[in-house]
């Protein structure tokens, strides 16, 4: 038995037979070429590379559409690395100049980068090696024409072991066998976490080396939720984990079957998930998951990589999507939700004096951003309320802090819908508009705001990070961040009390709701709308169809009167656990 | 009107000059007409060790294998007609940690601005 330790980053348990992935080996012709072939040569690399583009491109295209924008994402740097100009010259000249075979020249010159980067001192940077060596066997794939090797021709479940998955390698395993993945290499941003997470299987990375130590066909054991491997276990932990492995499979099979059934509490109280989206493709995972509707299309997408605005087009094409996909369920739409840090230069006149931006999240940001930048907050506005003529749109703006913000906010709505009006466009002139509460001072004066706006949603993320003046991307003071902090609580619960007692629906889309952790004390502080990310929607709706009302508030009324997170985390921990013991591996 | 220009360049974002970072460096070079050859520097004004000590501004390679990190510094050099405006732009870029912080943010923390 061989018991490794590495970096946890999907979770969940595996238990398989070890399919070991080696490192693909090609044999390259060490030959010359004849001086009258090379223009041939040179014709030949250039299909083959303009194949092995087209190949990655259509990889890329199935991942994003089988596991989402985020784990395509990642072909991006191969692609850019394969149409680099001077790689191909380099290549080329050594054809041409000293008559290499182009295979020849393709291994020389990438290993020339290969070596630098293998040696460089920044382990990120050094990382790259494995792109370059994947590049290699694209192009050298596309010369020889060799057939894809046939450890990617599954035909029973594996778990699967490498030095590290690279991108291509990923995009051609069969899917439906691999049960979990473990890499020595890698941490948790890899490329190996981002495809599992997509994948929705056990992964771990960064485990040291270790391959040379296992057979293919030997058990392993992955644990996803705790960073370990065991190879061979012995019959004792073997016959633990198999019981742990019925115990979330158990889980998940019942998951599965409220899919249909609505989140309704044990006395009959109907509590409402709607699901947080990032990019338009998410939202039918929104749907198969249960989502009433999207509580929070976040549209930062659209804005960021690249160094133009998007079109009024763009936007209503990304937001078209989204409500064709959720027929009549209501969809979200947050407006501009960015730092002025985090935009190109060029958009914006120089004299805003936004480049002395020395603390950007009490900067200009977000809705005042929008609000200096009229031209680019109109036209996501006037895409946002043409899309309102096709399905169930409701505007949402981000940050506000004061009173005239939400009053200039709705005044250019008005002013874009007069525009679309005269211009005979159509729109829905009754579509909602809220605002997320998500700075202290908009929370201690929600009764002012109630009468003017149709809904509320709470941002836990930014209303903990502004309430505790905590930082959470900072390491040193990240560990004050915390859902559970009884402030925010406090905070939550007046909220909550003020836009009942004034009739305006109150929603919560921070981090906090797709945690089932919180989902009791929630319900005991009131809360009915819940806007969870996909993935969290089935294990929320298990709790508010495990508990009462009565339950929760009682939770609740506990909770006020403790003082500290841990404590309060530990405490809705156990009461959870008391209700749903199949939650206990939560962490 | 040929020209050329040069520039300090510092590398402020957390993750370096890395993939997407020169991903932007590149298409931004294709925009213009100059060429970019960038080369790193350490605070004596000498060569620092590791990679690359030149990179072409069009190849994103090249421009990794700078291993140019945060913290660094890159002396920019353009040639061409446009050759100072590409330098401009390349600066803001640059101040603008390449528009990347919000990636990794995003994909680290889950839900960013909830």
């Amino acid at each position: 038995m061989l018991r490794l330790q590495g970096i946890a980053v999907s979770s969940g348990i595996a238990i398989g037979e070890a399919m070991v992935l080696g490192r693909e080996k090609f044999d390259v012709p060490d030959r010359l070429i004849d001086g009258t072939a090379v223009e041939r040569e040179i014709e030949r690399f250039r299909s083959a590379l303009a194949k092995a583009v087209e190949e990655l491109s259509r990889q890329r295209d199935a991942v994003i559409r089988e596991l989402g924008q985020r784990s395509g994402s990642i072909f991006n740097a191969h692609l850019e690395i394969l149409q680099d100009a001077k790689l191909r010259e380099d290549i080329e000249n050594l054809i041409s100049e000293r008559n290499y075979a182009p295979e020849r020249a393709v291994s020389r010159i990438l290993h020339r980068y290969a070596d630098v980067f293998r040696r460089l001192p920044n382990p990120n940077f050094a990382e790259r090696v494995n792109d370059v060596y994947d590049i290699e066997k694209l192009l050298l794939r596309s010369l020889l024409g060799q057939p894809h090797s046939e450890v990617f021709q599954l035909n029973s479940p594996v778990v699967v072991l490498a030095v590290t998955l690279t991108p291509s390698e990923t995009a051609r395993l069969d899917r439906r066998f691999v049960r979990g993945f473990v890499t020595e290499t890698g941490g948790p941003g890899g490329h190996t976490a981002i495809v599992a997470q997509g994948l929705g299987i056990p992964a771990v990375v960064g485990t040291g080396p270790f391959l040379g130590e296992v057979s293919g066909g030997d058990t392993v054991i992955v644990d996803g939720d705790r960073g370990l491997v065991i190879v061979n276990p012995d019959g004792a932990t073997l016959q633990e984990y198999r019981e742990q492995y019925r115990a979330i499979e158990a889980l998940q099979a019942e998951l599965r079957d409220i899919r249909g059934l609505p989140a309704e509490t044990l006395d009959g109280t109907r509590i409402h998930l709607f699901g947080n989206i990032e990019f338009p493709q998410e939202a039918e995972t929104c749907l198969e998951q249960g989502a009433e509707g999207i509580g929070l299309y976040r549209t930062e997408f659209l804005y960021l990589g690249r160094t133009t605005l998007p079109s009024e087009e763009e936007h209503y094409q990304a937001y078209l999507q989204v409500i064709q996909t959720m027929g009549d369920r209501p969809v979200t739409i947050r407006t501009f939700d960015m730092g002025a840090d985090k935009i190109p230069q060029d958009w914006l006149p120089r004299q805003m004096g936004w480049d002395n931006e020395s603390n950007p999240c009490l900067g200009l940001r977000s809705i005042r951003l929008a609000l200096r930048h009229l031209p680019m907050f109109r036209s996501q506005l006037r895409a946002i309320l043409r899309a309102s003529a096709i399905g169930r749109v409701e505007i949402m703006f981000p940050l506000i802090a004061t009173l005239p913000e939400l009053r200039q906010a709705k005044f250019v709505v008005a002013d874009v819908m007069e525009e679309l009006a005269e211009a005979g466009i159509p729109f829905r002139r009754e579509t909602p508009i809220g605002m997320m509460v998500e700075v202290p001072s908009t929370a201690i004066m929600l009764d002012r705001y109630l009468p003017e706006v149709d809904f509320i949603s709470i941002g836990t993320n930014d209303l903990l990070q502004y309430t505790l003046a905590v930082d959470r991307t900072n390491r040193n003071v990240v560990s004050l961040y915390s859902s559970a902090e009884p402030a925010l609580i406090r905070l939550l619960a007046q909220t909550i009390r003020t836009a009942q007692e004034g009739g305006v629906p109150v929603g919560l889309c921070g981090q906090m709701s797709s945690s089932p952790i919180y989902t009791m004390l929630l319900i005991g502080l009131g809360l009915r709308n819940f806007s969870v990310t996909a993935g969290a929607i089935p294990e929320v709706k298990k709790v508010c169809r495990s508990v009462t009302v009565a339950q929760c508030r009682d939770v609740a009324n506990h909770v006020m009167e403790m003082e500290n997170a841990r404590d309060i985390r530990a405490y809705l921990r156990e009461e959870l656990v008391k209700i749903l013991p199949e939650f206990s591996r939560l962490p | 009107m040929e020209s050329k220009a040069r520039r300090k360049i510092r590398i402020i974002n957390r993750a370096g000059l890395h993939a997407r970072a020169a991903t932007l460096v590149r298409r931004l070079v294709l925009d213009y007409q100059s060429r970019l050859v960038l080369r790193k520097i350490s605070e004596d004004g000498s060569s620092s060790g590791g990679g690359f000590e030149t990179a072409d501004g069009s190849s994103v390679l090249d421009m990794l294998s700078l291993c140019a990190l945060q913290g660094d510094e890159l002396l920019a050099e353009a040639e061409g007609p446009d050759a100072e405006e590409l330098l401009q732009a390349l600066e803001s870029l640059a101040s603008r940690k390449f528009l990347e912080e919000e990636f990794a943010s995003d994909s680290e923390h889950g839900s960013p601005a909830a």
